[in-house]
């Protein structure tokens, strides 16, 4: 084994302080009691708009800006890789919209999920019960990409090995102590975690963004051996080019609807909510989305890490002897940089991907207690009893994500992002539409998921091709009607919201009732001191 | 929970206004002129190396970080002013709002 012994010694030495700093975190602005939902799982919604920027950006750049966007630019170039650049740049208008209404009305009503601002509008146990199982569902395959982002950290540093133990064992050894600190501080410790993270990531995207062009020569010849590989034919299908430089007339679509699919996504996520609603006022996520773009640059500087890889002849071969384009990053940093300063961006790699892996359980986790077993399974269970649920879905949700890991295509990460993007995207209708309008149906709106859930999943378990052999192998698909292909998920959202008008249509006519709205036009615009408004009133209950 | 003793159960700024759908059009054209991939899937002009296709969506983080500013400063100047015209009618209203 070659083991880079000073590398994994900064690595080791840097997730050791920022554990530290984890359980620390639960003094940061102490409450009274952390033994709330409200405390733990938001915050005490005390956070400015300096905590919560770091907070969003934690959440939202994590293993898929370091590790899967470049390795996608690398594998195939722009129309697999690159739109994520449009999909962080059109994200922030797309939360514009809505991120003030659902901060108000779960402030006014003390709802912490998505599925509890769903129940609140439309009274309908069965349709807040999809929406909280398919955030569960979606988050999966999102924490899954966060293990392969910290086992390609490992790999390249040598550490693990051929036995199934060996090589997940630093990981699972990783996620304990994670989960522990977070568990004992809340949101807090992402939140403290996420300075320090963003810190170190910003030092190492300045240093590789401006020593490495420079060592092979500048853009100019990055971009022509992109270009030159991109145009090359494929290995695995010499009849069709390695990958697409620069999209033509019939990618256009594919690319647009990957970065809108992706937008318009990324809010339904039971973590981004998290995130979101943990804000001190209704202003503070919108004032984000007009600084929050700062990241999007970040992420576009470091997908085109994924060319500076291709000029530089990075060999991304795993310890299995089998080339992984998810190692690109970590080989090209520790070919080109100092072994402390490979140690300092792997560290800064890892924990960036171990932090919303833990926001992500936790907020799967909330979910699960708080619209399943409160709701359903047992409506009078205390406290202690929803902390020990809480602590089995985290698990739960953790092992369900393993196995993405172990039966998917680990190949394409990016992949893994964008099926969960097509599960939740089905749940925007009813929550987004509801901020706007009660005017949906919420049969309606229930036909219009199932529809495109079950498109959805057929689509993307067959829509095999790129070609890999595994399911769910590829996220475009072929869109009827168009004839060009396009993000599944998209095409999916489409069908629901075609069920979902005609549906609306058709039950109005019949006068079927349309549920009970907890809610009133008030508590769209509810801000933190408005006369009548309270802090968070029964973040404890359950809404029924 | 508590209601909203001073307010019935329809709310002024539910309504459309002028500034609301000035800040809609400034946001769908954030949203859609970067997904609009004619207008920028060719290679030149290169700036700095970068071919068109690269540099002109990154030209787009800044672009569209200034229309969600432009629309956060419009939609406050409309809720400062509801503020204003609020606290003729109650004024312990204005009190209250002036901590934010």
């Amino acid at each position: 084994m070659n083991v880079n012994w000073v590398a994994l010694v900064v690595v080791v030495v840097l997730f050791a302080a920022v554990t530290v700093m984890g359980f620390m975190a639960a003094r940061w602005r102490r409450p009274a009691n952390l033994e709330s939902l409200h405390e733990w799982g938001l915050g005490g919604k005390s956070f400015g708009t300096v905590t919560t920027w770091f907070l969003l950006g934690g959440d939202l750049y994590t293993a898929y800006t370091f590790i899967a966007v470049p390795a996608a630019m690398w594998a195939t170039g722009a129309v697999s890789g690159f739109f994520a650049v449009p999909y962080t740049i059109v994200l922030y208008p797309v939360i514009f919209f809505f991120l003030g209404r659902m901060w108000s009305v779960a402030h006014r009503h003390g709802y912490i999920t998505t599925a509890d601002i769903v129940q609140g509008r439309y009274g309908t146990r069965s349709l807040s019960l999809a929406v909280a199982v398919t955030g569960i569902l979606a988050t999966m395959p999102y924490i899954a990409l966060q293990l392969v982002g910290i086992q390609a950290i490992l790999e390249v540093l040598g550490v693990g090995g051929t036995s199934l133990l060996a090589r997940d064992l630093p990981l699972l050894i990783a996620f304990a102590v994670l989960a522990a600190y977070t568990y004992s501080s809340g949101l807090r410790a992402p939140a403290m975690i996420a300075v320090v993270k963003d810190l170190l990531i910003y030092i190492v995207i300045a240093v590789a963004i401006i020593h490495l062009p420079g060592l092979f020569g500048g853009w100019s010849a990055i971009f022509d051996a992109a270009q030159t590989k991109m145009a090359a034919p494929s290995a695995a299908n010499p009849k069709v080019p390695t990958g697409v430089f620069v999209p033509g007339p019939a990618q256009h679509w594919a690319y647009a609807s990957l970065a809108l699919g992706s937008a318009m996504a990324l809010f339904m996520y039971p973590h981004s909510v998290t995130a979101a609603l943990s804000s001190k006022d209704r202003s503070t996520g919108r004032r984000n989305a007009a600084i929050l773009p700062a990241y999007s640059l970040l992420l576009g500087l470091l997908a085109l890490l994924g060319y500076v890889a291709i000029k530089a002849g990075t060999k991304p071969v795993g310890l299995d002897g089998k080339v992984n384009p998810q190692l690109v990053i970590p080989q090209l940093f520790e070919d080109h940089f100092p072994s402390w300063f490979t140690g300092v961006a792997f560290g800064a790699i890892a924990v960036g991907a171990l932090v919303p892996a833990a926001i992500m359980s936790i907020a799967a986790a909330n979910l699960f207690t708080r619209n399943i077993y409160k709701a359903y399974l047992k409506p009078g269970s205390t406290d202690a009893q929803e902390a020990k649920v809480s602590k089995i879905v985290s698990l739960i949700t953790k092992v369900g994500a393993l196995l993405f890991v172990l039966l998917l295509d680990k190949q394409n990460a990016l992949n893994f992002q964008l099926l969960g993007g097509v599960w939740i995207l089905q749940t925007l209708p009813a929550l987004v539409f509801g901020l706007f309008t009660r005017w949906f149906h919420r049969w309606a709106l229930l036909a219009g998921w199932a529809a495109g859930m079950v498109y959805g999943t057929v689509t993307a378990y067959g829509g095999c091709t790129a070609c890999t052999t595994r399911p769910f192998g590829n996220s475009l698909a072929i869109v009827p009607g168009l004839g060009d292909a396009g993000y599944i998920g998209l095409t999916a959202l489409a069908l629901n919201i075609v069920v979902l008008v005609v549906g609306t249509v058709v039950l109005k006519a019949l006068k079927v009732s349309n549920g009970t709205d907890v809610t009133t036009q008030f508590d769209y615009f509810a801000d933190v001191d408005d006369p009548g408004v309270q802090p968070v009133l029964s973040a404890t209950e359950p809404v029924r | 929970m508590s209601s909203a003793p001073d307010t019935g159960p329809s709310d002024p700024r539910w309504r459309l206004t002028p500034t609301k759908i000035a800040v809609a059009v400034i946001l769908v054209v954030g949203i859609v002129a970067p997904l609009l991939v004619s207008t920028y899937d060719r290679v030149e002009p290169r700036l700095l190396g970068f071919p068109f296709f690269y540099w002109y969506q990154l030209l787009w983080v800044f672009l569209a970080a200034g229309l969600c500013g432009l629309s956060f400063w419009l939609l406050k100047r409309e809720r400062d002013a509801y503020t204003r015209t609020r606290s003729e009618t109650d004024p312990g209203y204005a009190d209250r709002s002036a901590r934010r």
